[in-house]
């Protein structure tokens, strides 16, 4: 029987994996995957709320929605951005990408 | 009447910036204009104070900041009737002694008349956060003023002025806040906020914010070090209005905020005010007896002199504090005339070193015989201003405390040591002929110098009215703090 | 139905798509119409958003507020928005290409910003604070041939997503809590259960983390720096003003209408959030070099200075959200001054850095006053705004009986005094590299002019914006 807690279980897993990926890879397209992640994980969470806590309403889902559709505007712009990073300098790992520090 | 002063040379500033730059003449007479309308205001304002009925005169009061519970109110009293009037002569003179500032002098109007309307504005307020807005309003046009138009490390200097003092702004700002908050009357209004008893915890930290605060700009030891430095680079006008006016807000930023509205916190730090403040004039005295250069021995007499200040304060008698009004007003003019001097010789010898000197009462008369003046005045002459404040700071320190009443004494000695050992250096001996060409004071110049001389012997032989007026202003705090005498 | 409140966004969406359809019939040298075109539309809805000042606060199902508090910040971007696009005219035929898309993505940005001051609700904020963000994330990194410029859009985008994906965690669990996502709601159900369990904590540490990356408050500031020197200036400009303040409205708005009745819960955590940023900012602009890096860490103090008010926020009290208003736009139109003037001496010479101010009072006598005012005012010196704002600010963090916190924002700003008179010192002590004169375009001294004297009359005379706040911050007053 799968309860609201194997939800949130599995949510706030995926939701520390993409935080690590964020904070330790140097790859940027590595980087934006992990933050994929986080928001998969909200949307995970905003639905099995929506089913356990308020199943008559349908508020969670639509958050879910928006969230999707945001999630993939922003990684096509962040990848076009991307794209112009690796034609300047031939490299996409954020290491390398120092031009400014403090 | 108090507006007026205020609006005046703001207004001035900004006519004087809007006259074409090659009619500096023009922008010279419109301040000397605007600055002679501000003494015959502060004049009428000062002769006319009724000292029979003491408290705030000539109040006006306008809506500022409603939410605030801020208006602002302003008005005199006894102790800034005669502040106000000091302020007004040394503008005056000040414009004088810039007459032939060369570089850019529009725009040093401009900064020295954003900082006179600070002054006036300070002395002016009853509402304390229109006070520290006139206050800090007065301390940051000293940067420019400095640091643009100045000599020795102007720079440095100005940097060092300006962050000492609005660092001690930053203590007086702190403790404005928590009296508001204490008091629980949602008003800035002084005469509101006095009215209240504070927390003996708020009175004594608080006042120890005031205190210190205040005491920066006051030339407070050991927070003076920014003084001497800073004088020395200052432009001639600007060091006259700062040594005779500025540091004057500080002692008086004591006595209106700190005293007034905290006399148990007042009572708890005076004894350590009057303490530090005899150290002020010994030290102040003697480190003045080692400078070289003319600017730095000023400064450090002014440091010395303003610990006469603030050890009559520290007396919280009526006369010592009546002494106390009396030097600001004694010094700022004194201060005044001696910079001025200094400034008209370093502008024509290029040298302020002491040992360079010799003779220049043969070349130089003029500047001679004021210096002389000046001199006799700081050393407290009697018939001159300097000797009734500092006799009655004296008496003061001997009714309360006798042992810093004699190191007071031991510090006049050695003020007379330095003025007279200047005074022999530079204008008497054989002349030094590098300067057998040297010109005399120049025609404004001499116009500012026998202005504040009249003022020197005036107070000296007629300081009647001025105690009157002072008494008034000083007589109920006293009696708030220690009782009735 | 009523639609009707949706007119000025509406109208910012034409104008938007008006100038993107535009710019593929203007031909090159033309481009300029478009943005003349953009400012008069932006002008025009300013007067369609005042006139709904005043009227009872109207909900679209408490999704959508058009309250005086968010009409108020409507007008303050709009104009923010107006000046950005004209004093972009010469950086962006100088610097940029597309110029179309330029003008019409900083519509979009400041329709964005207009939704947040009206968001009564988690999803609407959330939608209307990404676009603003996409806006910004092509914006900074407009200019192609800066390879600084893209650098400061892969790192603005990467830790923008970063901190949406945390505040959206934030929301969910603030969802799963209340089972509703309005500002209203939330209240009532904090009212209701009273206690806070762990969900709730976690909740709005999150979203006060997302929020964070935003207004960059420290320890989520870092991009800004790197982002605010990459970036074209203009969209620096646009950024550390109207960005961080819609930030911050929406801040202010969910813990004020959502989170106040836990007040005493997260007001230490605002108030050391408000100091770290405070200090960090201030300490670390002491070291810049780089004119726009200066300001970037100025701004992040400016905003510990904001968080100061946050953290003074009060059911009973409207002081704190006053002096957020007050200082948000002080310190708005005094930073605008500021970058206006970095601008258009970037236009002319090329030169960020600090030392290249050396002599400017010479060289363009009335861009260094302006610059003097702005950074005067930055500085909180009176006479000008900032010192208004500041005051009051401080004012309220004591009214809560936190003078330690006063004090110590006191303190930040006198050390940033130290900053900003090293700017002063070059423009007025030094002498420039290079004499004569700089030939300052006509356009920017009217604009110069225009902020100087917002900057400086609401300085003496603040009580007419102060009374517009004042019925502002009304709904915040229980």
């Amino acid at each position: 029987m799968l309860t609201l807690q194997h939800f949130l279980g599995l949510s706030a897993l995926l939701f520390s994996i993409g935080l690590y990926g964020v904070l330790a890879r140097r790859n940027a397209v590595v980087i934006l995957m992990s933050i994929e992640l986080m928001l998969n994980a909200v949307n995970i969470n905003l639905v099995a709320f929506a089913m356990y806590l308020a199943p008559t309403q349908f508020v969670g889902q639509i958050f879910a929605i928006f969230v999707i559709c945001i999630a993939a505007a922003e990684v096509g712009l962040a990848l076009a951005i991307v794209l112009r990073i690796y034609r300047g300098r031939s490299s996409i790992s954020v290491d390398d990408i120092d031009l400014m520090k403090w | 009447m108090i507006s007026a002063t205020i609006v005046i040379p703001f207004l001035t500033a900004l006519i004087v910036m809007a006259i074409p730059r090659d009619k500096t003449t023009v922008a010279k007479w419109a301040a000397a204009i605007a600055a002679f309308v501000t003494i015959v205001l502060t004049t009428y304002m000062f002769v006319n104070y009724d000292y029979q009925k003491g408290g705030f005169q000539f109040v006006e009061q306008y809506p500022w900041i409603s939410s605030l519970g801020v208006s602002v109110k302003l008005g005199i009293d006894g102790i800034s009737a005669p502040l106000m009037l000091l302020t007004a002569i040394v503008i005056f003179c000040g414009v004088f002694a810039s007459w032939y500032v060369k570089d850019r002098p529009q725009e040093f109007l401009f900064f020295l008349f954003v900082l006179v309307a600070g002054v006036f504005g300070v002395f002016g307020s009853i509402d304390t956060l229109v006070f520290f807005f006139f206050y800090e309003l007065a301390v940051i046009p000293m940067y420019p003023l400095i640091a643009i138009w100045g000599s020795t490390r102007k720079e440095y200097g100005a940097m060092k002025l300006t962050l000492y003092l609005v660092a001690g702004s930053v203590l007086i700002w702190t403790a404005l806040l928590a009296v508001y908050v204490a008091s629980g009357t949602n008003s800035f209004d002084l005469e509101v906020l006095q009215k209240v008893t504070y927390e003996p915890w708020v009175q004594t930290v608080f006042f120890a914010f005031f205190m210190v605060g205040f005491g920066v700009l006051g030339g407070l030891w050991p927070f003076h070090t920014w003084s001497p430095g800073g004088h020395a680079a200052a432009p001639t006008a600007v060091s006259m209005l700062h040594a005779g006016v500025l540091m004057k807000l500080g002692a008086y930023g004591i006595i209106r905020l700190g005293m007034v509205l905290l006399p148990e916190g007042a009572k708890f730090w005076l004894p350590v005010l009057i303490a530090i403040a005899t150290i002020n004039v010994v030290y102040g005295a003697i480190s003045a007896l080692a400078q070289k250069d003319f600017k730095y021995l000023i400064g450090y007499s002014s440091v010395s002199h303003c610990g006469y200040v603030l050890m009559g304060i520290g007396t919280l008698t009526v006369i010592g504090l009546n002494g106390a009004v009396l030097q600001m007003f004694s010094h700022g003019i004194m201060t005044a005339l001696f910079f001025l001097l200094v400034g008209s010789v370093y502008d024509s010898a290029h040298t302020r070193d002491l040992n360079d000197f010799g003779g220049l009462a043969k070349v130089a008369p003029v500047i001679a015989i004021f210096f002389a003046l000046a001199g006799l005045a700081g050393v407290g002459l009697p018939g001159l201003s300097g000797f009734v404040a500092e006799f009655m700071v004296l008496v003061g320190t001997f009714q309360t405390y006798p042992i810093l009443g004699i190191l007071g004494i031991i510090a006049v000695a050695i003020t007379a040591v330095y003025v007279l050992r200047m005074l022999a250096k530079v204008f008497f001996g054989p002349l030094n002929t590098r300067w057998v060409k040297l010109p005399d004071a120049r025609r404004a110049e001499v116009f500012a110098m026998s202005i504040l001389g009249f003022f020197l012997v005036l107070v000296g032989v007629y300081p009647t009215h001025f105690v009157r007026v002072i008494t008034s202003g000083v007589a109920p705090i006293v009696t708030r703090i220690v009782g009735a005498q | 139905m009523s639609w009707w409140l949706f007119i000025p966004e509406f109208l910012a969406v034409i104008l938007a798509f008006a100038v993107f359809g535009l710019d593929m019939v203007t031909p090159a040298d033309k481009k300029n119409r478009l943005a003349w075109g953009g400012a008069i539309g932006l002008l025009v809805i300013i007067g369609v958003v005042v006139a709904y000042w005043g009227q009872t606060p109207r909900l679209y199902k408490e999704l959508f507020y058009l309250d005086n508090f968010a009409l108020l910040f409507k007008v303050f971007f709009l104009f923010v928005a107006v000046v950005i696009i004209l004093s972009s005219l010469d950086h962006a035929r100088r610097f940029l290409s597309h110029l179309g898309e330029y003008y019409g993505l900083i519509i979009l940005a400041t329709l964005g910003m207009m939704l947040m001051a009206s968001a009564g609700e988690m999803i609407t904020a959330f939608v209307s604070l990404e676009l603003v963000s996409f806006s910004f994330y092509v914006l900074s990194s407009y200019d192609k041939n800066n390879p600084k410029s893209g650098e400061a859009g892969i790192k603005y985008i990467i830790i923008g997503a970063f901190s949406s994906a945390l505040m959206l965690y934030g929301m969910s669990l603030i969802y799963a809590a209340t089972k509703t996502t309005t500002f209203a709601g939330i209240f009532a159900a904090l009212q209701q259960s009273g206690q806070l369990d762990f969900g709730w904590v976690l909740g709005i540490i999150l979203i006060l983390a997302g929020l964070g990356f935003k207004v960059s408050a420290v320890p989520f500031h870092m991009w800004a720096p790197d982002v605010y020197e990459g970036a074209p200036t203009p969209i620096t400009a646009y950024l550390s003003v109207a960005s961080k303040a819609a930030g911050f409205i929406l801040l202010v708005r969910l813990f004020a209408m959502a989170f106040m009745p836990s007040v005493e819960a997260w007001r230490l955590l605002m108030a050391i959030l408000a100091v770290a940023t405070m200090c960090i900012g201030n300490f670390v602009a002491l070291r810049q070099v780089n004119i726009k890096r200066l300001l970037a860490y100025s701004s992040i103090a400016q905003a510990g200075y904001v968080l100061v008010g946050v953290a003074s926020l009060s059911p009973s009290s409207p002081l704190a959200s006053n002096a957020i208003m007050l200082h948000l736009v002080g310190y708005g139109l005094s930073n605008l001054a500021a970058f206006v003037c970095v601008i258009v001496y970037q236009n002319l010479t090329q030169k960020e850095d600090i030392a290249d101010y050396a002599g400017l009072s010479r060289r363009a006598p009335f861009v260094a006053l302006a610059m003097l005012a702005a950074l005067f005012s930055l500085a909180g010196m009176p006479f000008f705004v900032g010192f208004i704002s500041k005051f009051y600010l401080f004012t309220a963090a004591a009214d809560q009986g936190m003078i330690w916190l006063a004090l110590v924002a006191i303190f930040n700003s006198f050390i940033s005094l130290y900053y900003y008179l090293g700017v002063v010192k070059q423009m007025y002590v030094r002498s420039p590299e290079e004499p004569g004169p700089l030939a300052v375009p006509a356009l920017i001294n009217v604009i110069l002019v225009v902020l100087v004297v917002l900057v400086s009359v609401i300085g003496i005379y603040p009580e007419p914006l102060l009374r517009a706040i004042g019925a502002a911050s009304q709904i915040f007053i229980a």
